[in-house]
């Protein structure tokens, strides 16, 4: 045995090495499985798009696809669940009342407490685990949720009986109503025979809820091995109040010394009972021989009404070879004729039936069969357990290479397979002319460069009809006239002191300096000053032009490149956009210059209009530049009488009417000339920001630096057709590179 | 009825054609200071500049001057001013000035007034006879159009339609072969320009714009005749007046016509100086070149006459037997008709004698006139 134990052993070493190696052939097949779920969703946008569809996108069968790298994933699945275990598992399987829990006693040690194995009726409710340990001795359970009992539980009974959805917590499923009895269900009646006796477990384990309700705890339970039954046991028939504590079991792991020593590294498997009517009970079967096993022992005790290889044993047999998959499956069983307290008689007739009709009479393709009593730990020893390892010990290797060389053999085929079909649709694909990135940023930047100049030209076009000589620009006239009415009114009611009040303050004054001069020298260059006061007030419309000028160059900018903040001036989204063209990655320097230099702009009176109106101011001047003085000076000249100072006050007034007339045509020439200025500015940023010699290059700068802010989301138009195009060649490149990092690959570039 | 030197001005009423003939008057009263030869205007010319000169005279005492606002012509005004010897009042030279509604060419509006039905052949006969075509502008209102309702208002406060069809038919029969050897001018006279000039007291330094605006605005008016008088030459003068000299336009207003679609035009005008002095500037232009017309036809006959001697011009010759217009003004006044017909009444030697010094007085002023170089302002364009 100790030999066997090494060799076991060394196998188990042998597997763990090749984990790593499985695990990243499973992760590289799950990015194909997903790369396909992409190339589906980017075969169905070209498709469904506008445009038509490049020939030869449908010969790919993506469904057929994706159900292959299932199959290799289920593959490596259960080549990982092989190489991945830390123990030899064999599987002890079998229909009910043949001594599977007496073999496993045997074989273990342990009793009725912890592996019932009662007469009558099934008593195993708890398929247990169980290991060999030196150390501990004990029950590990792990328990149901309550989610975790409605979901791994109740579906299945739910699913069976065609029932409406299962509870989604305990409380729901104490307070269903289930039919009374099958005949009240969903199924057709030739269900019934089955569906009646799993409705009657359903609701006992509903009448019995309470009994194991407080378990269903999700956490970890240890438990004595002498206090295990209760556990895993179904409750004696006729109980009145049933302790169903076991349904809240969702695992069970015994730990306990075997009595064969010798193997280190053994777990023995109670496999649920073929045949029992629990739901989903064939295929929670079937998963389990396909993944916690390395081996399987079907118990066959030929009783009185056993002694043949019936059509329920065959179908036990059938799963188990299906669960083998790529192992020989004369590897992978052995079955058990269970001798304790048969007739040999029975021994004889069901060998014989064995080798008839499942050995189809002996030969290569037989399946070991071994008799024993599964009651007699010694016999179990001697002729079971040796015999299965020595085999194990030696077919080992062998299964796991079938089985890996199964999985890798499928990957190969599918990976060869996906390869073509991708490398069609690449073929189909080049077909189709799409600009890529760079190409794509060159158009982008081009068309953008076109809009630009569109929508600039036509805000150049509005401004050269503003300043065509037969606009009229209402508003600025109207403000001009109510400025320079102001103006006059105010000359014409006496300035600040009214008709009367002044020529009292002027004959007043006069009498005072004891002459008219000096007083009406004062009075002219406080006058003068008053009416540049007032007239520089039209400022304000002036800055309003500038304003409506940017504001309308920011509207041809476009508020994705130019974004207005609420209420901040429109000035303030260009000089924004000056500095963010300058500071960009690549900086575009003049298409900044070109702004910065329409943010130059003044309009402003004091530059634009305050030189020519100097020289009307001029004519307010006590000594006007370039006259005669002696002739002003006669015009301010008054007798120092009430009459002079009415006088004085009518020259003066009749100067400032002058003077207003005079800035009212000057300022009335303001639109034409603003609106010139305002021209000339728009051609010239037109003609850097569009035609200056690095403007094309500048704009593909921009296009780079503000594509988010440009072209935000998804593309449109040919742009989208380019995209989804783009997207399903970019898809395919994914899918070939995954393909790519599968073992095959990995294998022949290190050859 | 005796001949005259005819003359025809056309423009806006109201444009200050009084104050232009008062202001030809006055500074030409200064041009024959001195001489023997005084310029005199008939009794209803005289009166008007009368009623001119006392309506500036009260302008003055209130200090302040308002033009009445630019309105249709209604009616046809004529102004004679004689040039005429000191000593005698019977020695003399007519120059007949006709102003008249330039709408009175359309047949249609001649048919709507029965003034203008009345009166329209004697304007027909007095334009067909006169060398020169007067159009006064009213500068102010070239000058102050500032806005475009304003520049719009243009075309109808100066009338150019009218003066336009007024030029066509002058030129028109200025080309024509009976008037063809006779002098044609056309006078483009700006007036009340005191504000734009900077050399008669005022500060202006718009002489330049206004001369732009003027060949801008009666371009039309130029091709016209120049179209029309094909076949000879037409002397254009631009003589820039200040009627008055001592006001300057203060402010402008543009009110609208409740019955035209155009604004009307009322410009207030302030006295400058103190005391303001009336000191008109270039209106003399008129009368010089209306001598210089006289001068330059009388050598034309002085020509011919030699010509016919040489049996030469047997055409012209007949065309002559007929003198009328100015050619028989010019016979009548320069070439002694006057002169022996009043002979035929005088009594004695000394009276011939004393009246043929005071024709060749009378004659040596005109010529005189004519000689006199023009203000530094007037242009031949």
């Amino acid at each position: 045995m100790n030999d066997i134990n090494d060799r076991i052993s060394a196998v188990l070493a042998d597997r763990r090495r090749l984990l790593p190696g499985v695990d990243r052939e499973i992760a590289a097949w799950e990015r194909v499985r997903d790369r396909l779920g992409d190339l589906g969703g980017a075969l169905a946008a070209v498709r469904d798009g506008p445009d038509s569809t490049p020939a030869g996108l449908d010969e790919i069968d993506l469904p057929a696809s994706g159900r292959r790298v299932a199959e290799v994933l289920a593959a490596l699945a259960a080549v990982r669940a092989r190489v991945s275990r830390q123990t030899l598992n064999i599987g002890v399987s079998g229909r009910a009342r043949n001594g599977k829990s007496t073999l496993l006693q045997s074989m273990t040690g342990l009793t009725d407490e912890q592996i019932p194995a009662g007469a009558g009726l099934p008593v195993t409710a708890v398929r247990s685990r169980i290991s060999h340990s030196f150390a501990q001795r004990e029950a590990v359970l792990t328990m149901h949720s309550e989610s975790s009992f409605c979901e791994e539980v109740l579906s299945g009974y739910h699913e069976e009986l065609k029932l409406p959805s299962p509870p989604r917590t305990i409380q729901e499923f104490a307070v269903q109503r289930y039919p009374a009895t099958s005949a009240e269900l969903g199924v057709d009646p030739d269900s019934r025979p089955k569906a009646g006796p799993m409705l009657v477990r359903l609701r006992e384990m509903q009448e019995s809820v309470e009994s194991f309700r407080g378990w269903l705890t999700g956490d970890t339970h240890r438990v004595e091995l002498e206090d295990l039954r209760g556990w895993v046991a179904y409750p004696p028939p006729g109980d009145s109040r049933p302790d169903r504590r076991y349904l809240a079991v969702r695992d069970a792991r015994i730990l306990c010394r075997f009595p064969v020593d010798e193997v280190n590294d053994l777990e023995l498997r109670d496999m649920p009972g073929l045949g029992e009517l629990t739901a989903g009970a064939e295929q929670h079967h079937l998963s389990g021989l396909k993944n916690d096993v390395d081996f399987v022992l079907i118990v066959k005790r030929p009783s009185e009404t056993n002694a043949a290889w019936f059509a329920e044993d065959a179908a036990g047999l059938g799963l188990i070879i299906r669960a083998a998959g790529a192992v020989t499956v004369q590897d992978f069983v052995a079955i058990l004729v269970n001798e304790g307290g048969c007739p040999p008689g029975n021994v004889e007739a069901l060998l014989t039936d064995i080798s008839k009709r499942v050995n189809e009479g002996g030969g290569g393709s037989a399946y070991r069969t071994i008799v024993a009593d599964a009651a007699d730990p010694g016999a179990v020893r001697e002729k079971v357990l040796v015999p299965v390892l020595g085999h194990l010990a030696e077919a080992l290797p062998r299964m796991d290479r079938m089985a890996v060389d199964h999985a890798v053999e499928l990957s190969s085929a599918l990976r060869g397979q996906l390869l073509a079909e991708a490398k069609a649709l690449q073929g189909a694909l080049r077909s189709v002319m799409t600009p890529n990135a760079v190409e794509q940023l060159l158009q982008r930047a081009k068309q953008l460069r076109a809009e630009l100049a569109v929508s600039i030209q036509a805000w150049v076009a509005q401004l050269r009809g503003r300043a065509a000589e037969n606009y009229e620009d209402d508003e600025f006239f109207r403000r001009v006239e109510s400025l320079q009415n102001s103006v006059r009114e105010w000359a014409v009611e006496g300035f600040h002191d009214g008709v009367d009040g002044w020529r009292t303050r002027a004959l007043n004054q006069m009498l005072v300096d004891d002459a008219s001069l000096a007083f009406a020298t004062r009075e002219l260059n406080d006058i003068r000053n008053e009416v540049a006061r007032r007239l520089s007030t039209i400022d304000e419309l002036l800055n309003e032009r500038r304003d409506e000028f940017w504001a309308g160059l920011v509207a041809a900018l476009g508020p994705r490149l130019a974004p207005v903040a609420e209420g901040a001036p429109p000035g303030d989204a260009l000089r924004d956009l000056a500095v963010r063209l300058q500071e960009a990655p690549e900086p575009c320097p003049e298409l900044a210059g070109s702004l910065e230099f329409v943010l130059d702009l003044r309009l402003d009176y004091r530059t634009r209009v305050l030189p020519r109106m100097r020289t009307v101011l001029n004519g307010l001047r006590p000594e006007p530049d370039g006259q005669d003085p002696v002739q002003m000076a006669a015009l301010l000249t008054v007798p120092r009488t009430p009459d002079g100072a009415g006088e004085l006050f009518t020259r003066l007034s009749h100067l400032v009417r002058q003077a207003a007339h005079e800035a009212g045509g000057i300022l009335a020439e303001e639109p034409a000339i603003a609106a010139q200025v305002l021209l000339a500015y728009a051609e010239q940023f037109e003609d850097a920001f569009i035609r200056s010699a690095g403007s094309e290059a500048e704009f593909r700068r921009m296009a780079e630096a503000f594509r988010d802010e440009l072209w935000p989301g998804r593309p449109e138009g040919p742009a989208l057709a380019t995209a989804r195009v783009q997207h399903l060649r970019s898809v395919l490149r994914d899918l070939v590179a995954a393909l790519d990092t599968t073992a095959v690959r990995q294998e022949r570039n290190t050859r | 009825m005796n001949p005259s030197f005819k003359a025809a001005v056309v423009g806006p009423s109201r444009v200050g054609k009084t104050t232009l003939l008062t202001a030809i008057l006055a500074e030409t009263e200064r041009l024959l200071a001195g001489s023997p030869v005084a310029i005199t205007p008939d009794e209803k010319t005289a009166n008007r500049v009368r009623a001119n000169r006392r309506q500036l005279r009260g302008a003055l005492e209130a200090g302040e001057f308002n033009a009445a606002a630019l309105k249709g012509t209604q009616e046809k005004s004529e102004y004679t001013l004689m040039l005429q010897s000191a000593g005698d009042d019977t020695i003399d030279i007519p120059f007949s000035i006709l102003d008249f509604p330039g709408g009175w060419l359309d047949p249609a509006v001649r048919e709507s007034s029965s003034r203008a039905a009345t009166d329209w052949a004697r304007c027909e006969a007095h334009i067909r006879e006169s060398v020169m075509l007067l159009v006064p502008i009213d500068s102010a209102v070239l000058m102050e159009a500032v806005t475009p309702p304003q520049r719009r208002a243009v075309p109808d406060l100066l009338a150019f339609e009218d003066v336009e069809a007024v030029a066509r038919k002058w030129a028109m029969t200025r080309n024509m072969e009976e008037y063809r050897d006779e002098p044609a001018v056309l006078v483009l006279a700006p007036i009340k320009c005191e504000k734009y000039f900077g050399d008669n007291g005022g500060h202006g330094r718009d002489a330049d714009r206004l001369k732009q605006k003027v060949r801008e605005k009666y371009g039309t008016l130029l091709e016209i005749v120049a179209a029309e008088a094909q076949d000879r030459d037409v002397r254009v003068l631009y003589a820039p007046i200040d009627t008055y000299g001592c006001v300057e336009l203060m402010e402008a207003h543009w009110p609208a016509n409740p019955v035209l679609d155009h604004l009307d035009f009322e410009a207030h005008y302030r006295f400058r100086g103190n005391p303001p002095r009336i000191a008109v500037k270039a209106a003399a232009t008129i009368m010089q070149e209306l001598c210089r017309c006289v001068m330059s036809g009388w050598d034309t006959v002085q020509k011919q006459e030699i010509d016919e001697y040489q049996g030469a011009y047997q055409q012209l010759l007949a065309r002559k037997v007929e003198a009328k217009g100015f050619r028989r003004a010019l016979t009548f006044y320069l070439g002694g008709e006057a002169r022996r017909n009043r002979l035929a009444r005088a009594a004695n030697q000394a009276q011939i004698a004393a009246g043929e010094r005071r024709r060749l007085q009378l004659q040596e002023a005109v010529e005189k006139l004519a000689t006199t170089p023009y203000d530094r302002r007037v242009e031949e364009w």
